[in-house]
């Protein structure tokens, strides 16, 4: 008769009488119930950090967005209320007008434009290095740094672009402090942070077999055609991944309107995200800013699901049949 | 003519970044003031005397004990002072809690300096409030006294104490204005504590280049009006300065009440549309139209660094960055009042106060902390960084025996303050929102200020 004495160095077949034996079975389990323990003793911290510090909070907004709440008075049950608010809010209405168009022009250059970006950096070819580094390195620059820049150097009076516009002869312009100019140069300044998308293209690009390209140049494909056919496609996952966090990103843009223009002029700029800021720290109508937090949340889990649920028309998983 | 008391609005700026920035100076470069303030003066406190007794029922369950005020020594304990402050202002905050112990040396003052400003960490202090462990004693700035009380009557109502202590705290010493500043529908939530108004720096070299007057000698002639900062704008441009005079958007509430304008009525309706608001608006937006002041819509400071490049020959702002520029600037320049528009000065004044929560376990303690400090000797301390809010601590740190100190203590005089309410920010967002247009060229003021009220309307209903 065998002596099971270390479960660690007995591997039990499938069908073995002897897995089926109690004196194997109960050490087996004892032992995998006191790994599982211990992985998640390992895991508490972390576990533990989440449930206190991310879902507390994001289930406590939820109660919240029912509630009138200023902190320091106790929350008052509203219903839908605070929901009902926001579709006479003539804010939240310009707030979403001008997200929905941030989210537009952000798309086009962190999705359309770094991809044209990689593909130029893509070619070999000398100061290609140098190339990548520009265009990757401004992303290392924190964007409320760089928005203290840009607010100087389009400053409508003493700015340096203005100085330089009237050097040639041309009008100076108002930039960020004019209601027209203010909202499409914030989503142009956007090309800042392209640098995350550009690398994750590049390194897509890098990943298509060269072979594919030289079977379509064989049957005398030409440039644009390599690229419908071949290099689309085959980015294609990295496409939608981009086309994602691009959507999650420009929803939640905050920190280069709360440092150039802080929603003005005359609420051009004034991005979802800022409108929660000031309900919450500035109006303390937390119940509403939570609505507002949960309604951005839907919106964007919701797009966030749609791309997903089209991508099975456009994606393309190399290995996986269509 | 005085505007106050009815206005309930905010005084607050146009943007929140823009108001933070503004908040960091008032408190921050407030230090800038101590290399030209006199901190002399050594008048005694008022001699501690029993109050007489109260005889209006206590308000509130924290109402003093005793019908007279207690010893200096039987008041201990401890309390916690919520406060910023740093580097020099930092040093004075002490000093102030040095005096207090001198004359209260059983009662042990746990300073909390905040690790950034009042503004930046009101949030956590709503928050102490939440949790039932708010500090002793505070120091505000009046829209948070206003909107502490009205929001959750998280302050303490201290009449009773201030009738108990009516005979040492002399009330009567106090700027009337900055008393108003503590009051929430008559009832007092807090002691004035400092008080800053809006004034104007000039670049006293180009003036003269310019044959111009001084504006501190036109301001002691009483010709310190429209026509004379009119003149002494057009006159600078003429004279090579880019810019006669710069300001920023977010003080629309100081130049409507420049003029004896109002933003809302003590019915909370908006007035901006009214009156004398939109020609004031008018006025300064036709600067910009002619070139002759840059574009307002600014971080709140930014146009400081015009003044300091001397492409902006004056620049209307509150008195607290004289002492930064001080050793700064390669050309003379000074401060003085607003001109009168309309036969009228005024301006806005921005208010500090001292205020005990309602939470504190130690309310005598606290109480005699807040009226120490704010007494003659406290305030007199405290003016090395900040405007105070007695005339004795005024006269005592001579304050008047400076011209421009003088000038901006007239403007205290006949300025005004406008209470953060609930909407305050509302308001003011509403406001900013339509006036950038006027001050874009987009609209004219008529416009901008009926669009401004319709908005307040809408943020208010």
């Amino acid at each position: 008769m065998t002596t099971i004495t270390n479960p660690k160095t007995v591997r039990a077949n499938a069908g073995d009488p002897l897995a089926e034996s109690p004196a194997f079975k109960k050490p087996r389990l004892r032992w995998r119930r006191k790994s599982t323990l211990i992985a998640y003793a390992f895991l508490a911290p972390w576990i533990i950090g989440l449930a206190v510090f991310y879902l507390g909070p994001v289930a406590t907004s939820a109660v919240l967005s029912f509630t009138d709440y200023n902190i320091i008075s106790p929350a008052e049950f509203t219903g839908f209320d605070n929901y009902e608010k926001m579709i006479t809010d003539g804010e939240f209405v310009q707030a979403l007008k001008v997200t929905l168009y941030y989210t537009a022009f952000f798309l086009l250059m962190y999705v359309v434009l770094s991809l044209f970006v990689a593909i130029l950096a893509n070619r070999p070819g000398r100061g290609t290095a140098l190339f990548r580094l520009i265009v990757f390195l401004p992303s290392l620059i924190p964007l409320f740094a760089a928005a203290v820049l840009w607010g100087w150097i389009f400053n409508t009076d003493f700015g340096l672009i203005n100085y330089l516009l009237e050097e040639i002869g041309l009008p100076r312009q108002g930039f960020f402090q004019d209601p027209g100019q203010a909202l499409p140069l914030v989503g142009m300044l956007t090309f800042w942070s392209i640098g995350s998308a550009f690398l994750v293209y590049l390194s897509g690009l890098q990943s298509i077999p060269v072979h594919l390209y030289e079977a379509i140049t064989v049957d005398g494909a030409s440039a644009a055609r390599r690229f419908w056919h071949i290099t689309l496609p085959m980015l294609s996952p990295v496409i939608l991944f981009n086309l994602i966090i691009g959507i999650v990103l420009s929803f939640q843009v905050f920190d280069i309107a709360w440092v150039l223009t802080n929603g003005g002029p005359a609420n051009r700029t004034l991005f979802w995200v800022l409108l929660i800021f000031r309900r919450a720290f500035q109006d303390f109508e937390m119940g509403y800013a939570s609505a507002l937090s949960w309604v951005l949340f839907i919106v964007v889990a919701g797009v966030t699901g749609l791309i997903f649920r089209t991508s099975r028309w456009w994606v393309h998983y190399e290995g996986r049949a269509q | 003519m005085r505007l106050g008391k009815e206005m309930e609005i905010i005084r607050r700026a146009r943007q929140a970044g823009m108001s933070r920035r503004e908040f960091i100076r008032l408190g921050g470069t407030a230090a800038a003031a101590a290399a030209f303030l006199a901190a002399c003066g050594d008048d005694a406190a008022p001699t501690t005397t029993a109050a007489p007794a109260t005889t209006a029922a206590p308000a509130t369950t924290a109402a003093p004990t005793t019908t007279a005020a207690p010893d200096a020594d039987e008041v201990g304990g401890e309390i916690t002072l919520w406060a910023w402050g740093a580097g020099f202002e930092g040093e004075v905050i002490q000093q102030r809690i040095d005096y207090f112990n001198s004359k209260y040396p059983n009662v042990q003052v746990n300073w909390e300096p905040l690790a950034a400003n009042g503004y930046e960490e009101y949030p956590q202090l709503l928050a102490r409030f939440a949790a039932g462990n708010a500090p002793d004693v505070m120091r505000m700035l009046n829209f948070q006294l206003t909107q502490l009380t009205a929001e959750g009557e998280a302050l303490l109502q201290i009449d009773d104490y201030i009738e108990r202590d009516a005979e040492e705290l002399n009330m009567g010493d106090f700027i009337p204005t900055t008393v108003e500043g503590t009051l929430v529908d008559g009832k007092a939530y807090g002691l004035p504590d400092n008080t800053e108004p809006y004034v104007i720096y000039y670049n006293r070299d180009a003036f003269n280049a310019a044959g111009l007057e001084d504006p501190q000698v036109l301001f002691q002639n009483g010709e310190w009006n429209e026509e004379a900062f009119t003149n002494s704008i057009d006159a600078l441009v003429d004279n090579g300065m880019r810019f006669g005079v710069s300001f920023e958007s977010w003080n629309y509430d100081t130049f409507c009440f420049m003029g004896g304008g109002t933003i809302l009525n003590e019915n909370l309706e908006p007035t901006i549309h009214q009156g004398a608001s939109p020609q004031m608006l008018g006025y300064f937006a036709k600067l910009i139209e002619d070139g002759k002041s840059p574009n307002p819509v600014v971080a709140g400071g930014a146009h400081l660094e015009a003044f300091r490049n001397q492409q902006t020959g004056m620049y209307l702002m509150g008195p607290w960055w004289y002492g930064a520029l001080a050793g700064t600037l390669d050309f003379d320049y000074d401060v003085t009042a607003l001109p009168s528009f309309n036969g009228v000065r005024a301006g806005k004044l921005e208010l500090g106060t001292i205020s005990i929560s309602s939470q504190s376990k130690n309310p005598e303690a606290a109480w005699a902390f807040t009226k120490t400090i704010t007494d003659t000797r406290g305030l007199e301390i405290w003016s090395q960084v900040a405007t105070p809010t007695r005339r004795s601590a005024l006269e005592a740190a001579g304050f008047n025996d400076v011209q421009w100190k003088k000038d901006a203590v007239a403007m205290v005089e006949a300025g005004t303050w406008t209470p953060f309410t609930t909407q305050g920010f509302a308001v003011d967002t509403a406001c900013a929102a339509a006036l950038d247009l006027l001050w874009a060229g987009e609209a004219t003021a008529e416009e901008a200020t009926q669009d401004a009220a319709n908005r307040i309307t809408e943020a208010l209903a």
